[in-house]
């Protein structure tokens, strides 16, 4: 026999979206059903849930609309690096060549069509240069390609020779940070996070200095930890 | 002449609305009355002439035919089919402004004039209710008059219809407040109040003054009390076997018979087998009633409880199969047999009990039974006491008709004028939140005054924009298509817009929000506030064929629901 769940007056409150006082109210005046017990009272979910749709309310359980697919927390530019990778000597002279090397080179998961996200990556350069100064460049697609969280990715290309991405300084850009972010958020995070780090010239040093992977993800790891959960 | 036309209708307009109403109570009660008299005439005259054939056995095929040539007659001749009487009614009056059709006036007199002097199992209040409120309707409408008279008038028909038919104006009044206005207003109380009693006017001029069944007189006792309290316990259970074999034969029918002449034959043939052998059933059947209450009627116990199962059968059958007729006249005939059910039943278990009589148990049935089929307490009590002429029996019928549909409506939460509507979403009572809400529209909430931009705009853009708007909320459309693609939330961007290196490349396509429900034009409040609900969002945008046309927000739903609210309340 299934046995019948009872609440209390806060999950109450939290099922019907109330404060604790709304349901207080509530109970005293007889609208809502509950149950005595000595000088308490408490709810049986099976009449409340009755209740509430038998007076058209929407119950709620967790937040609905949010894509949590995974927390934001959890995207940092040290994971995105790890998941995409570490590339040196990256050939390519113009803006198009380094692209379509960078994608041969990817890894990515589930299958997605190469052609399609370089034809994205391409038309967003058009749209506005992702040049952010200083020789880096954050390539990315107008819309998320569809990776699910733990696949996010952050591959980072030092480029053999430098190439002209009509930055916003007009420095020629050195290192590609490709972002596929999850979403707009992580997306949004991410960037500023690298925007935060580039004006530091230590920072902007070292990173021209890197020559292979365990340097750049220490880099990023250190510098990273000054943020705080934001 | 269309001078002459045209001035009294301009007078008649400009009048104190009082005034209009009470002119219109007159003039809707002279011809609800008409109305009600006629068919009582229709229908003793045509009885008359079909009463050589009682006895005969091939008054099992009546039935059918009658109802088969009312369904013709509705569907084909006069073409008022679909509309369900008294329902139609309410849902005009909530929901429509009150306006019915001209031809609902006589259409379900002539087909109830068919059904039920053929044999069908039907009452003739309900559709004399319809044509009285079609007739208020089309009065106020040819005066052009305004929702609220119209819907008034409309009662007023109703009311009008009730107290001719039974020479019962307070009835009158009390049903149309009770079951078709479904609220008591000052402004409706007067046109339906002079409609009343103009109708019966009407009627005892033409019929003379006689109540319909006659006043005998009842001493209540302690006994009785009692008795009538534990009445109620049985006569729930008829009430909701009423009830519910009304509804599911109805569906049964329109389920599994697709063609309504077929539906009208085979309805029509069940009654007529039931009624060869129970005639009793047939009709209307007040004659029963007549003799339930003067207490010459006498069977068994058996005989009787088989009798209610027929009448509730035949009723049924009459009804779901396409008969025009209402559900009056059968209360009354199952109420008082179960009254005398009853009696029989305390008599055989307390033999010693003295009670006053089986009229006073059919009285209190008839009234339990009407009150909990219509869900209409009120309209039970005061149509039984005006039609038996006394006020003897009003404790054990006050007791029987609440308990009954106390119990009643622990089972059945809705009347059956009700069910159908309530189910669709369609009731909605006056002033209720439901009702004020439902008459603001998506357009009245519309805030215009968002700047839109385009998918592929930098955000450093964007910031002279936000400076200039007083909205934190963007639209975005496609820079080709210009369709609505998602919002900018200022609040999500308010953080990167300081770095004056990422508002260089951040395109507003990247950093706006998607995942939510959109609003059309064409929602109505309602579904606006699920939207909201479901989201938990406090602004949506309007979207409609792709294109971005505004916000609602859910603050401002509060603000013009309280104007409503006032404007249809006064203090």
């Amino acid at each position: 026999m299934k046995k019948e769940l009872n609440l209390s007056i806060r999950e109450v409150a939290s099922l019907l979206q109330i404060p604790v006082v709304k349901v207080q109210r509530w109970v005293y005046q007889g609208q809502i059903p509950c149950k005595f017990k000595g000088n308490t009272y408490y709810f049986k979910e099976k009449d409340i849930l009755k209740w509430a749709k038998s007076h058209g309310m929407i119950i709620s359980r967790g937040v609905e609309g949010e894509k949590n697919i995974v927390s934001e927390n959890d995207c940092t530019l040290k994971k995105g690096i790890e998941n995409g990778g570490v590339f040196f000597d990256h050939k390519g002279d113009d803006i198009y060549s380094v692209i379509e090397n960078a994608i041969e080179k990817i890894d990515f998961p589930e299958k997605l069509d190469k052609s399609l996200i370089l034809n994205e990556l391409i038309s967003r350069e058009e749209i506005a240069s992702t040049g952010i100064g200083k020789g880096v460049a954050i390539p990315h697609t107008r819309r998320e390609l569809g990776l699910k969280c733990k696949h996010f990715m952050v591959p980072v290309f030092f480029l053999k020779n430098r190439v002209d991405f009509n930055s916003i300084d007009n420095q020629p850009v050195f290192v590609l940070f490709f972002m596929f972010s999850p979403s707009a958020k992580a997306h949004l995070k991410l960037l500023s996070r690298l925007s935060y780090l580039l004006r530091d010239k230590a920072f902007l040093d070292n990173l021209r200095n890197c020559r292979n992977k365990g340097e750049l993800i220490s880099l990023i790891d250190k510098n990273e930890k000054r943020f705080k959960s934001d | 002449m269309k001078e002459l036309k045209l001035i009294i209708k301009t007078t008649l307009k400009n009048l104190d609305y009082r005034a209009q109403l009470i002119i219109i109570g007159i003039v809707v009660g002279v011809f609800s009355g008409f109305a009600s008299v006629s068919l009582n005439f229709g229908l003793k005259k045509v009885s008359n002439f079909f009463i050589k054939f009682h006895g005969n056995f091939y008054f099992i095929l009546f039935p059918a035919m009658g109802i088969l040539i009312t369904v013709l007659f509705l569907k084909y001749v006069i073409r008022d089919f679909e509309g369900h009487g008294v329902p139609e009614v309410i849902h005009s009056v909530s929901m429509k402004g009150g306006f019915l059709k001209k031809r609902s006036s006589v259409s379900k007199l002539i087909g109830s004039l068919l059904t039920i002097s053929s044999g069908g199992s039907a009452g003739p209040e309900s559709p004399v209710i319809i044509s009285g409120a079609a007739i208020g309707s089309n009065v106020a409408k040819y005066l052009k008059t305004n929702d609220k008279i119209r819907i008034a008038a409309a009662g007023s028909g109703a009311a009008g219809a009730i107290a001719a038919i039974f020479n019962a104006p307070i009835a009158g009044i009390i049903f149309t407040m009770e079951v078709i206005l479904g609220e008591w207003s000052t402004l409706n109380m007067l046109p339906v109040a002079i409609s009343s009693v103009t109708a019966t006017i009407i009627s005892r001029m033409l019929s003379g003054n006689q109540i319909p069944f006659k006043h005998h007189l009842i001493n209540v006792s302690i006994n009785d009390i009692f008795a009538a309290a534990g009445f109620s316990v049985f006569l729930a259970a008829f009430a909701l076997f009423f009830v519910r074999a009304l509804k599911w034969i109805k569906l049964l029918f329109e389920k599994s018979i697709k063609s309504i002449i077929f539906r009208a034959i085979l309805g029509g043939g069940l009654v007529g087998v039931i009624i060869i052998f129970f005639p009793v059933v047939k009709g209307e059947g007040y004659e029963v009633v007549r003799t339930l209450i003067s207490g010459e009627f006498s069977n068994t116990i058996l005989i009787i409880f088989v009798l209610i199962v027929m009448k509730i059968l035949a009723t049924s059958f009459t009804l779901g199969s396409g008969g025009a007729g209402g559900v009056f006249a059968p209360c009354l005939v199952i109420g008082s047999l179960s009254g005398y059910f009853y009696f029989q039943l305390l008599s055989a278990i307390f033999p010693q009990v003295q009670f006053s009589g089986s009229t006073l148990f059919a009285l209190s049935g008839m009234a339990g039974i009407l009150s909990s089929t219509l869900q209409a307490p009120l309209t039970g009590i005061f149509l039984i006491v005006e039609i038996t002429g006394g006020y003897d029996v009003i404790l054990p019928l006050l007791l029987v008709s609440f308990l009954t549909l106390t119990i009643t409506k622990l089972i059945e939460k809705h009347s059956i004028y009700q069910y159908d509507l309530a189910e669709k979403g369609l009731l909605l009572r006056p002033r209720t939140d439901g009702r004020i809400l439902s008459d603001i529209n998506a357009e009245e909430l519309l805030e215009k005054d968002l700047i839109t931009v385009d998918s592929e705009m930098l955000l450093k853009d964007l910031i002279p924009l936000i400076k200039e708007s007083h909205r934190n909320y963007f639209a975005v459309e496609d820079k080709k298509t210009g369709k609505f693609l998602g919002m900018v939330n200022f609040n999500d961007i308010k953080s990167y817009i300081f770095s004056s290196d990422l508002i260089k490349s951040i395109i507003v396509e990247e950093v706006m929000e998607t995942d939510f429900p959109r609003i059309s034009i064409k929602d109505n409040v309602v579904n606006i506030l699920n939207k909201f609900d479901q989201s938990r969002a406090w602004s949506l945008p309007v979207v409609e064929d792709d294109k971005f046309l505004g916000l609602i927000s859910k603050s401002t739903i509060l603000d013009h629901y309280r104007k409503e609210l006032k404007a249809q309340t006064e203090y």
